[in-house]
């Protein structure tokens, strides 16, 4: 996955970032607009790939709700039934995805509610837990060196240069799964919405009500304490996972 | 004549986040991409940033067990007949 595209043009490249920024509405997608066009038409490959698609992520978005995988994956099924019957009420005003994922959060929470359970979706008081990447080994040179201040005293590996089945290999794909239920709550959340089921910043702290700052604070942390995770797996193979 | 970076590799792992999402300064910005440019020590960590969150796109939960998809796509059949 390109997120930062080369040296000299990091920021105007087609990435997700820029991308996020312009979420598109009903009609300014050509490609979403002619797969809603084939579900409509009762086009059942394209419901195929689109389940394959989304069942994956939507599944860990309930996982945040309930409390079981088995109760997850019946109100993804129950999700998919209502996208099934719905499509005619799809007006293209938000993304396909993100009216799937609306149908999807909204049954999940009546699930959660049922089992007398409503506690994820940031209704947990207090503030962020504190940062455990501080308790850390300082992995930078001492402010006060004279002129390589606060830069890395040990190189970092390029892990994108390992062999792909290393890096994106299944079993790093679990450590960085297990690395993220393993996240406080109010971490976890932010994390899996945005780098699990690939919502926009603002559809976040929009469905947590929070702010794009604080959505920011909390995707860094988790991101730094996922990343911190894989490292530990990738330089000692064998000892997690 | 350029400017040289006033970012340091500390900077650039704490403003990581800030500069995905498009939030930093016009100045701050720069700072940073001057920095990682001459920084292979931050591209060996943005690398890494970048292999986790494909590791996490690619890890969601499992799919649905082959019979529910099936059951799904008989129910999609049945409620919207049209090709095949």
């Amino acid at each position: 996955m390109e997120i930062y595209g080369r040296p000299g043009r990091w920021r105007r490249t087609g990435t997700e970032r820029v991308a996020e920024r312009r979420p598109h509405q009903g009609g300014a997608n050509p490609d979403e607009d002619r797969l809603v066009d084939a579900l409509r038409r009762g086009d059942e490959r394209a419901f195929a790939d689109l389940m394959r698609r989304y069942t994956a992520p939507m599944t860990s978005v309930a996982m945040l709700y309930v409390s079981s995988h088995a109760v997850a994956e019946e109100v993804v099924q129950d999700a998919w039934m209502s996208v099934v019957r719905g499509l005619d009420r799809f007006e293209g005003r938000s993304s396909l995805r993100t009216w799937i994922f609306t149908i999807l959060a909204n049954g999940a929470r009546k699930r959660a509610a049922r089992e007398g359970r409503c506690v994820p979706f940031s209704a947990l008081p207090g503030g962020l837990e504190p940062d455990a990447a501080a308790a850390e080994p300082d992995p930078f040179t001492p402010a006060e060196h004279p002129r390589w201040s606060r830069i890395w005293a040990a190189p970092n590996d390029a892990w994108d240069a390992l062999p792909e089945e290393r890096v994106l290999g299944r079993e790093c794909v679990d450590v960085v799964r297990e690395a993220i239920a393993a996240l406080p709550p109010r971490l976890r959340e932010v994390m899996t919405l945005r780098d699990v089921a690939g919502w926009s910043s603002r559809e976040v702290a929009e469905a947590l009500g929070i702010t794009d700052e604080n959505q920011r604070v909390r995707l860094h942390r988790a991101r730094a304490r996922v990343r911190s995770a894989l490292e530990g797996y990738i330089e000692t193979p064998g000892a997690s996972a | 004549m350029r400017r040289p970076p006033r970012a340091s590799c500390e900077d650039v792992v704490r403003l990581l986040t800030d500069y995905q999402e498009d939030a930093l300064p016009m100045a701050e910005r720069l700072d940073f991409e001057r920095h990682v440019a001459v920084c292979p020590a931050c591209r060996g960590y943005m690398s890494q940033m970048r292999a986790v969150l494909g590791a996490a796109r690619a890890g969601g939960g499992p799919g649905l067990p082959r019979a529910d998809e099936a059951a799904l796509l008989a129910a999609f059949r049945a409620l919207r007949p049209g090709e095949r």
